[in-house]
């Protein structure tokens, strides 16, 4: 076969896995870096919209808080102007009243307004007291009308300047005024002077009921230094900031908290692109941007991402910011980390893959070289160790195809082998067959010199067969006088049950003899006692007797003599006792001489017993032997019949072994030709190189 | 013994008494012999008054262990003694109580049995010669060749008298 | 014994007594003497020490108390047992031993200086009172009598059915006690 162009598989191999392995890394590395890119532009996001939303509820919660302040404030003022304020008709003060939101002034003159008999227009005392006690800032308006207002007439609040800002009024335009006129406090943020405050405006009341002013409190919103503090701390990554912009219809895209350009006004500030973002901002309220800025101070443009949110309360609008870069810098840790990483795959793959292909394609070709051997008829070569060693598939392939190069090799010289020893064999076949023929020969005489001597051996088994007959008739004899034995020991053996039942009887009666006995004890001991008490009784009549002295003496013999009857009769009871244990103790012996008679007629029993099993063997023996000789009688007339059988085989042989002697001649001549075949073999199996 | 037997024996017994009296005028000493457990031991006659038996015995507290406590013979309690104890400081079991004639002291003492009523001639009885005490027993007699204590009564009284002081 | 421990009746003389009968025997106490009796559940006493005296703590009064049943134990060798159990309270009479016995028992036992007129004594089993002709009741004969009158033991009667009961007085019975627990016999 001839191929014009072949790629080895070591080629294939290293070609393939290189491929593959660029293929995963640069698919891995892309989507991981898409994957990261976005996570990390969603966690900056969220980043900036937490510190957003953090800075909102604190300003609410702080707003809150001011106003709660501011309600407390109130109250304190209030408290020095309530029902205490009167107006001075008779020494009118003259103001030229200035509009706060148009600067228009206009002469005013208006009556004097006296605290507790002290007049506060144009005076501080009163305002700068309440402030101290509760800081922030107090004013006193007064009522004006033409035009309508309410002007300052003492206040702590104070101009750029320096000096008090009283004279300003606030037109009947203003909320303020309409709600002071409603007899209600105003609350909310409140444009004073020059700033903006959370503020408070209560009613003053004069004695006709009339308003008459407004008391005011008020705190600076831009003021409140821990929560600027707070909200400049707050920050996203190392280069972020937070800043409040006004939103304020007046003041609107003015810093009012910034770590360094508070009061600065940034709405028409432009990013690289030309775009105003805080205009942007401003109008959006609520939102994000990504912005290229340039840096105020060193021009550089930088990109920003920027999260706002607006407080509609105090009119601001919190901006945290981040740095673009700065927050992507993992991403790009991560592409550059990761093309190092692919190279070094690749660099690591190729060199495995070469490794590899160089350890599959050796041993393919050592077996490949084998094969062709085989094909010329070698097969002296085994497959190297090294291939057979190998831990996986090829090495398992390696060691198989050696095995069947082994197997082969052995089956050949096996073959070789079996060849001479047939060729050997075949030949003494050929003596054997010669040989067998001329012993057959001699056999057939023989054989018929048997059948002659077993004719004369047939006659005198039949004779022995009509002894044995005699000797059957004898065991019957003998099996039938030991019936007869045996059934006379039964009977001895039922007489011998009598005989002990007879004497369990005889036993309980002497046992019941016993108990009876035992109940005339108990009759004797009543006579005893009843012998004792007369025998006391006489006694104690023998001591009265004695103690009568000669006239008791008859009576005394009397008792004496009752005494000896009752003594007696004790003695007689004693006598009776004697002769009751006599019996007892007879009666006991006989128990036990009874109950040793019980055991000998056990024993006896059990002789007899064992006496039955005896016979019984022997009439099984007997039973046997009769068995037996009817056995023998059988089986020696078999043998008689087995005789004339084995005379009629012999005859049989003797024929056989004439055919045998004639098969024997035709064998030898089978065997030459075997010889010739198996020469052919062995010269064929000679070409094949075995060692 | 038929009653003309013993008529003849009471005939005979008055007429040997008045003999003996009027030739030897000797004085007889009735002695009642006991037992306790198997030994015998004697009292003068006319010192018991009963002898009773299977009586109910009740405890008394604060007595000698030889107390084995009353009995109750017609409303009237006995002292019972147990002469064993005394004896040999071992419990007598029986079930006889000889009772002791008194009109102030009543004692009586617990026996294994009663043997006979015994006339001894002074002479037949050997007093014993204590000089620093008195004796439990008054002497001893030989009746058919056996020797038997005689009780002194009231010195076994006075000893208990003696014992009750010190308790 | 003497007359003024007798109620007597003009007919025939007849001592009202109360008589206290356990598993073990019947005692007679002067139904006079006694002043207030109260039934306890035996087991109500299983907590009370095994001393034959005690400080019994009752209507806010430490009262001497004497467990007759350890005194029949110690000197009788019996043992009571029953469901119930009674106490005796008996005043204890001026100028009488036990006064003196009893002021020293309490004195050491907790220390009081005020003692109370009240003594009292526990017994295992059932009372009750009943009239008994004096002519059935019988002096111990002497040499015993002495020695059993000085222990309050005072005499005895015997019954048909009861067999013998012993008549006590309580006076003399807890201060011949308390004598022997004061000269070293020990409160047993």
């Amino acid at each position: 076969m001839n191929i014009p162009f072949r790629v080895s598989i070591r080629h294939k191999i290293l070609i393939g896995s290189i491929g593959i392995a660029t293929i995963a890394c640069l698919s891995i590395a892309m989507l991981s870096y898409i994957k990261a890119g976005s996570i990390i532009d969603n966690a900056a996001e969220q980043g900036l919209t937490g510190v957003t939303n953090h800075l909102l509820n604190l300003c609410r919660t702080n707003y809150e808080l001011s106003q709660k302040t501011v309600n407390y404030n109130l109250n304190v003022a209030d408290f020095f102007v309530k029902g205490k304020t009167e107006l001075r008709y008779n020494r009118p003060i003259r103001y030229d009243a200035e509009d706060q939101i148009t600067h228009a002034k206009t002469p005013v003159t208006i009556p004097t307004m006296a605290v507790e008999g002290t007049f506060v227009s144009n005076s501080f005392g009163l305002v700068d007291r309440v402030t101290d006690m509760i800081g922030g800032t107090v004013t006193i308006f007064q009522r004006m009308t033409r035009p309508n207002g309410l002007l300052r007439i003492s206040t702590s609040v104070k101009r750029k300047d320096g000096s008090r800002a009283v004279g300003t009024y606030i037109p009947e335009s203003s909320p303020v005024y309409k709600t002071i006129m409603r007899r209600e406090t105003f609350r909310g943020n409140a444009f004073v002077v020059n700033d903006w405050y959370i503020t408070a405006y209560k009613p003053i009341i004069g004695a006709g009921n009339e308003i008459i002013g407004t008391i005011y409190v008020g705190i600076k919103q831009s003021e409140m230094d821990v929560l600027r503090n707070k909200i400049l701390s707050v920050k996203h990554g190392a280069s972020g900031s937070t800043y409040v912009i006004d939103d304020h219809e007046n003041s609107r895209g003015t810093l009012v908290i910034h770590s360094s350009m508070e009061g600065t006004n940034i709405l028409d500030r432009k990013d690289a692109d030309g775009v105003a973002y805080v205009r942007e901002i401003c109008s959006r309220k609520n939102g994000s941007g990504v912005y290229s800025i340039p840096d105020p101070v060193s021009g550089d443009v930088r990109t920003k991402m920027l999260q706002y949110r607006h407080l509609p309360e105090m009119g601001w609008i919190i901006v945290a910011e981040g740095d673009y870069d700065e927050i992507n810098s993992p991403l790009f840790s991560l592409r550059n980390t990761m093309i190092v990483v692919g190279i070094l795959c690749v660099i690591f793959i190729v060199v495995l893959g070469t490794y590899f292909s160089n350890s599959v394609s050796s041993v393919v070709r050592n077996i490949v070289n084998r094969i062709k051997l085989l094909k010329e008829g070698d097969f002296s070569k085994d497959i190297p160790d090294e291939d057979m060693a190998r831990n996986d598939e090829f090495g398992v392939m390696a060691h198989h195809f050696s095995q069947l190069i082994q197997n082969t090799r052995e089956l050949l010289g096996k073959v070789r082998q079996t060849t001479e020893v047939l060729t050997e064999s075949i030949q003494d076949l050929t003596i054997s067959s010669k040989e067998i023929s001329s012993t057959s020969n001699q056999q057939a005489a023989a054989v018929k010199e048997i059948v002659s001597t077993m004719e004369d051996s047939d006659s005198l088994s039949k004779k022995v067969a009509s002894r044995i007959d005699e000797v059957a008739r004898i065991a019957n004899q003998t099996k039938e006088f030991v019936e007869k034995g045996f059934s006379l020991i039964k009977e001895t053996l039922e007489k011998m049950d009598d005989i002990q039942n007879t004497n369990a009887e005889n036993i309980s009666g002497v046992r019941s003899l016993g108990t009876q006995i035992e109940s005339i004890w108990e009759v004797v001991n009543i006579i005893n006692g009843i012998a004792d008490q007369t025998k006391i009784i006489a006694f104690n009549a023998e001591l009265e007797a004695s103690a009568a002295g000669d006239a008791g003496k008859n009576f005394q013999i009397v008792a004496s003599e009752v005494r000896r009857l009752a003594d007696s009769t004790v003695s007689s009871t004693n006598e009776i006792r004697q002769k009751i244990d006599e019996i007892q103790r007879s009666s006991d012996n006989l128990v036990l001489s009874t109950e040793r008679g019980t055991e000998r007629i056990r024993e006896g029993w059990e002789r007899s017993t064992k006496l039955r099993e005896v016979f019984d063997e022997i009439l099984n023996s007997a039973e046997v032997s009769a068995a037996s000789s009817e056995q023998i009688v059988a089986s020696v007339n078999q043998q008689v019949s087995a005789f004339e059988q084995i005379l009629l085989t012999l005859r049989q042989i003797s024929q056989g072994i004439d055919d045998f002697v004639v098969s024997t001649r035709a064998t030898t001549s089978a065997s030459e030709s075997l010889k010739e075949t198996s020469e052919d073999l062995k010269a064929s199996l000679a070409k094949y190189i075995l060692s | 013994m038929d009653n003309d037997e013993l008529i003849a024996k009471l005939e005979s017994s008055s007429g040997e008494g008045e003999d003996t009296l009027s030739v030897e005028e000797e004085i007889i000493h009735k002695l009642l012999i006991f037992q306790i457990d198997d030994r015998k031991y004697a009292v003068y006659a006319d010192l018991v008054k009963e002898i009773v038996i299977n009586h109910d015995l009740y405890f008394i507290p604060f007595v000698p262990p030889y107390i084995t406590g009353l009995i109750n013979r017609q409303g009237q309690p006995y002292t019972v003694f147990d002469l064993k104890m005394l004896f040999t400081n071992e419990r007598l079991q029986a079930s006889k109580v000889m009772i002791m004639k008194s009109d102030s002291d009543f004692i009586a003492f617990m026996i294994t049995d009663v043997a006979e009523i015994s006339g001894i001639p002074s002479s037949g009885i050997n007093l014993v010669v204590s000089s620093e005490t008195e004796s439990t027993f008054i002497g001893s007699c030989n009746l058919r060749g056996e020797e038997i204590f005689i009780i002194n009564v009231q010195e076994i009284y006075n000893r208990l008298a003696n014992d009750l002081q010190n308790i | 014994m003497t007359s003024r421990t007798y109620k007597t009746s003009s007919a025939a003389v007849k001592v009202e007594a109360v008589v206290v009968t356990g598993g073990w025997g019947d005692f007679l106490i002067n139904r006079e003497e006694i002043s207030s009796s109260i039934y306890y559940h035996a087991s109500d006493f299983s907590r009370l020490g095994n001393h034959m005296f005690q400080v019994f703590h009752y209507n806010g009064e430490d009262i001497l108390l004497l467990d007759f049943d350890r005194y029949l134990n110690k000197y009788f060798s019996i043992t009571p047992s029953g469901k119930s159990c009674i106490i005796f309270f008996f005043d204890i009479r001026p100028g009488s031993p036990l006064k003196e016995q009893a002021a020293l028992f309490m004195k050491t036992a907790c220390g009081e200086t005020a003692l109370s007129n009240t003594a009292a004594v526990k017994i295992t089993g059932t009372a009750a009172l009943h009239h008994i002709p004096l002519k059935e009741f019988h002096f111990f004969p002497e040499p015993v009598r002495t020695p059993l009158v000085k222990q309050g033991i005072l005499c005895l009667r015997i019954t048909e059915t009861a067999g013998i009961q012993y008549l006590i007085d309580l006076h003399t019975l807890m201060a011949t006690q308390l004598e022997r627990i004061s000269t070293g016999y020990g409160n047993e």
